[in-house]
């Protein structure tokens, strides 16, 4: 068979794997093995902030299913994510379930939480979807602070941290670790069901829902599996998060927190998994990136600017929505696509 | 009158109090739905910054209350424009989500100015309305409640032959339903956008202000935004009758829950049963009691 | 096929990627000045839209009685840097600074909410850092469960007990039935919490209970309630100054007789500007402190405050006294382990802070005595009133009352 230059498919099987090209996986690997390096030296700090940031990115691709992937926008993203942290609480503190039973559990409660409010979303959409999942957002919240025989209310849930066979995740980097093997499962399974059946029945859903009703794409079927998904992925960033700060109260799950995770998949990108990625960097690291700016250098120059941190905190990340939903409304991931289309070509203009 | 149908009374004036209170802040938000489909999720914001404007006027230019508002109503007229041509404007054509999201971003930066502006500190108006309340029987009408069901009544009235009768009216209710013959018709439909936006942003001011007579003002008063969704979502999306409606009758919902369950749930009530009354709404009549359902064309 | 804007684009984003990368390696952690220094970090409420009016003081009263402390020579000669960011009352964020600056060799950590102390407060004692707070509760007093932890006042529960113990002395022979509000929130449910269980134990009936937020403009349904479906002889308030100001404005506007009802409110309701926010509807109410307060001329901490904020254009209020007099209970504690030769650790300061007996404090809170099995340092409560000779600030009521 003679060689071709270039990368070159003849079938739909070679077509498919996520991982094309050996240099792409060496790439994907090097990356891997990156990341584990830096748990051993980067400060604790640092390796908290990673933390976060992996579980925003579980979050952000649970929510990418819903709203990327099938069109339907959620607004209550921050509550299942709650849900699936008290879930975590309960199974670990009430019924003593371990870790690794309890943190699929809680995904699997997420996810039936999340279709009892899904369901209007079958008969509605667009705005009326919205309105639906705020009003879930705020009844969970609600639930959260009074139901207090379930949820402990405002003092909040204590439970102890995670341990998988008597080994105790109690440090962050520790804890790392263990978010990364979930963040890089999490993205696999993502990007596999994105090339599924799945992932088709959903974009189809989502760009032209009555045409592929009429294909035979059940739009009852497929939009409850997205929820499903969706609200499952939350559910497990939620448990690790509970584990995590070791306290969970209705405090951290505000409507603020679904907005936040809308705004990650805009940033990031609709409708990719890069792009949840992306976008949960983004929106984790700008108040951190601000109150650097304010505590370190402002402070010099106004002696109260840590006091402005929350309203100019509010101002950039709404003009970084707007910035970008006006000039980029893709994302980053577009962003990073054409980069790289222009290198596929390069040095060559045309 | 026995205590038990005091209780009652007073509950629903409260409830009808707040329930006008309410389709002041729906009325604008329908208004824009109609004519652009947007759905402006800032809207709480711009109340709140109606507010504020009219304080700092009153505090620092000694102007009389009904001066101080005229300003004020200018001020939001001209704020309405600069957002629909600055933010609005490039979002004509995208998809849904993008507009969602650009609303929910400018209530950010909204919020975020008036806390810089204004501080987080609560604000009192000075009393303008104080004294003029009376009481029937074991019910309280305090002066500045029939102040907010007058003007919300005028209003409306105001409103409904506005559309009705007058040129401007027809052409936003033409822009609302159907954008290209209209344009066809040589009505300049971004003109309808402004305008529309204009609007909005003074009767927002209007209700800021009455807000801020009655209450006080915090920076919590821009989640009143969230909280008029609910009437709206009642009454049907785009229709201005069944806005103001629903803004009574969950006015009063809200407040004999607040009055009869508190007790027994533990929380604050009112709240909730706005939103479980919407879910409910959407799951038996979802374009509300008066919206119009809408037919997709593939 | 070429975006133009695409270039700027990607320049932005590299931008982005530098700074944050910063973050992560630690470009922005500016080691301590000197040696020398001790490090005091503090998480402070300087934003947050019903509680900063009395957190920004706290915080503000801790940093200038360090600067203070400093221009005067520091403790033997170092100085001590207060590290201050803010939690603008939010749980997550408070503990967020907390893992930020347990990372830099602090040897105190200031906090602020009631739910965010509960979790700090293990935590310190597990990093062996002394903690104070804002929030003087009486549940994360024990030594034993949060051996870091002080208090450097009386504590809320104190405070609630000397309320009821006034009312009771002045309609003695009266039979007496109590109303409570309070927020739904961990300081809400704590305060509450205490609040019942202290009068069940005493015997006086709790008519009714009413749920008002920090943040709410109108209490009217709740005082409705309050009025027609109960009788309360007098009404417990656990709320802010906003708050209560809303309570007693509606309280009046739906009839109740605020003379013949009593109001009372705990140091949270404690501000300067009680008379301009309630007007004259707060007339009748009655405030209970652990702090003295800065009318209050002739004690020697607060002539230190005075003197310190002279010619400067804000107003303490009793607030910065909170900050202020935690602060000395602090230098205190840091001149004894210095005087000592030993090193500034966590730990030894907590064993010298447990050799404080009867520590005046400038008159700022009743004398402070600590021990290893006490971490509770006063017990005194003062009585205030808002003074509307000045409108503005409080009036003295009574001297410390030290409830039983």
């Amino acid at each position: 068979m003679p060689e071709f230059c270039g990368d070159i498919r003849e079938n739909y099987f070679q077509d498919e794997p996520i991982f094309k090209t050996r240099s792409i996986r060496f790439c994907v690997i090097t990356l891997v093995v990156i990341l584990g390096l830096l748990g051993t030296f980067l400060s604790e700090y640092s390796l908290y902030l990673l933390v976060i940031i992996g579980i925003a990115v579980i979050g952000a691709i649970g929510l990418n299913f819903i709203t990327g992937f099938t069109g339907m926008i959620s607004l209550g993203h921050g509550a299942f994510i709650g849900v699936g942290a008290y879930s975590a609480a309960i199974l670990t503190d009430r019924l003593g379930l371990p870790f690794i039973i309890s943190l699929p559990l809680s995904g699997l409660i997420t996810c039936c939480i999340g279709m009892i409010f899904g369901l209007p979303s079958l008969r509605v959409k667009g705005l009326y979807l919205l309105i639906a999942t705020m009003a879930a957002q705020l009844i969970i919240n609600f639930l959260m602070l009074n139901w207090r025989s379930l949820t402990m209310g405002a003092y909040g849930y204590a439970i102890p941290p995670a341990s998988i066979l008597g080994f105790v995740f109690d440090s962050d980097q520790k804890y790392y670790y263990l978010v990364l093997i979930f963040v890089l499962l999490s993205v696999l399974a993502g990007t596999n069901i994105r090339r599924s059946r799945y992932g088709r029945a959903f974009v189809s859903i989502r760009d032209h829902d009555i045409a592929a009703d009429l294909v035979g794409v059940s739009l009852l079927k497929y939009k409850t599996i997205a929820f499903a998904i969706g609200t499952f992925y939350a559910g497990i960033a939620g448990a690790l998060l509970a584990h995590h700060s070791g306290v969970v109260s209705p405090e951290h799950f505000p409507l603020s927190l679904s907005i936040e995770y809308l705004a990650m998949i805009i940033v990031g990108g609709l409708g990719s998994i890069m792009g949840s990625i992306y976008g949960a960097i983004f929106i984790v690291l700008l108040p951190e990136f601000l109150q650097l700016l304010l505590d370190e250098y402002m402070v010099e120059l106004i002696p109260t600017a840590a006091a402005f941190f929350p309203q100019v905190n509010q101002i950039l990340f709404g003009c970084i929505i707007i910035l970008f939903l006006i000039f980029e409304p893709h994302g980053l991931a577009e962003i990073h696509r054409r980069v790289k289309n222009y290198f596929k070509l390069w040095p060559f203009p045309y | 009158m026995k205590p038990g149908i005091d209780y009652f009374f007073n509950l629903i004036i409260n409830g009808v109090v707040v329930g006008s209170i309410y389709s002041l802040i729906a009325l604008p938000i329908v208004l824009i739905y109609k004519s652009s489909k947007v759905l402006n999720l800032a809207q709480g914001e711009m109340v709140m910054i109606g507010g504020y404007l009219c304080l700092s006027i009153i505090l620092y230019t000694h102007l009389n209350f009904l001066l101080a508002l005229l300003v004020t109503m200018l001020i939001m007229a001209a704020f309405g424009l600069l957002i629909e041509k600055t933010v609005l404007r490039p979002m004509i054509g995208e998809s849904f989500i993008s507009v969602i999201m650009i609303t929910l971003g400018l209530s950010s930066v909204l919020r975020g100015v008036v806390g810089l502006i204004w501080g987080p500190q609560t604000y009192v108006y000075p009393r303008i309305f104080h004294g003029l309340g009376f009481a029937i029987g074991g019910i309280y009408f305090s002066g500045i409640y029939v102040m907010s069901l007058g003007l919300c009544l005028s209003l409306l009235i105001l409103f409904f032959v506005f559309f009705r009768y007058s040129i401007l009216g027809i052409a936003i209710r033409a822009t609302a339903s159907d954008q290209e013959a209209t344009m066809t018709m040589g009505i300049s439909v971004r003109k309808v956008f402004a305008i529309t936006w204009a609007i909005s942003a003074v009767v927002s001011g209007i209700i800021g202000t009455l807000i801020g007579c009655m209450r006080g003002l915090n920076l919590t008063i821009s989640s009143y935004g969230l909280l008029a969704l609910a009437p709206v979502i009642l009454g049907g999306l785009d229709s201005i009758g069944g806005a103001i409606l629903g803004s009574f009758i969950i006015g009063i919902l809200q407040s004999l829950a607040q009055g009869y369950l508190s007790s027994f749930v533990g929380g604050s009530v009112e709240d909730i049963t706005a939103f479980l009354l919407i879910l409910l709404v959407l799951i038996i009549r979802p374009y509300g009691l008066f919206g119009t359902e809408e037919i997709e064309r593939v | 096929m070429f975006d133009r804007l695409l270039i700027v684009k990607v320049a932005v984003v590299f931008l982005m990627v530098l700074t944050f990368t910063s973050i992560f390696f630690g470009l922005g952690d500016r080691a301590a000045a000197s040696e020398n220094d001790i490090l005091i970090a503090q998480v402070g409420d300087l934003s947050a839209p019903a509680t900063s009016w009395a957190g920004e003081p706290f915080a503000y009263g801790v940093r200038d009685y360090f600067t203070y402390l400093n221009s005067k020579g520091g403790v033997s000669g170092r100085k001590v840097r207060h590290l201050l960011s803010d939690g603008a009352y939010s749980i997550p964020r408070e503990t967020a600074a907390f893992k930020k600056f347990s990372m830099q060799n602090i040897v105190v950590f200031i906090d602020w909410a009631t739910g965010a102390a509960l979790q700090i407060a293990p935590m310190c004692a597990e990093k062996k850092i002394v903690n104070f707070g804002g929030a003087p509760l009486e549940i994360l007093s024990d030594p034993t469960k949060y051996p870091y932890r002080f208090i450097h006042s009386a504590t809320y529960e104190q405070c609630w007990r000397a309320i009821i113990a006034y009312q009771l002395q002045k309609k003695q022979g009266e039979k007496q039935a109590a109303a409570l509000t309070y927020p739904d929130s961990g300081f809400g449910r704590v305060n509450a919490d205490a609040i019942r269980a202290y009068l069940t134990k005493i015997n006086i009936p709790i008519v009714d209970e009413e749920i008002v937020d920090f943040k709410a403009l109108d209490a009217t349904p709740q005082m409705l309630k309050m009025k027609i479906r109960s009788n309360p002889t007098f009404v417990l308030n656990a709320q802010v100054q906003p708050s209560i100001s809303v309570i007693m404005r509606d309280a009046e506007k739906v009839g109740i007789n605020t003379e013949k009802i009593q109001f009372y409110a705990p140091l949270n309701a404690l501000g300067m500007d009680l008379p301009k926010l309630g007007g004259s509807s707060v007339k009748n109410l009655i405030l209970s402190s652990p702090f003295s307060d800065v009318s209050e001329s002739d004690l020697a901490g607060i002539k230190e405050i005075v003197e310190f904020n002279a010619g400067k254009k804000w107003e303490p209020s009793v607030w910065y006294v909170h900050g202020w007099a935690a602060a000395r209970v602090i230098a205190e504690g840091l001149h004894r382990v210095v005087q000592k030769g030993e090193k500034v650790t966590g730990e030894n300061l907590k064993k010298a802070l447990e050799t404080l007996n009867d520590f005046e404090n400038g008159g700022l809170t009743s004398p402070i005595t600590f021990s290893s099995s006490n971490h509770i340092g006063a017990y005194g409560v003062k009585l205030f009133r808002p003074d509307f000779n000045k409108m503005k600030g409080l009036e003295k009521l009574s001297g410390w009352i030290f409830p039983k």
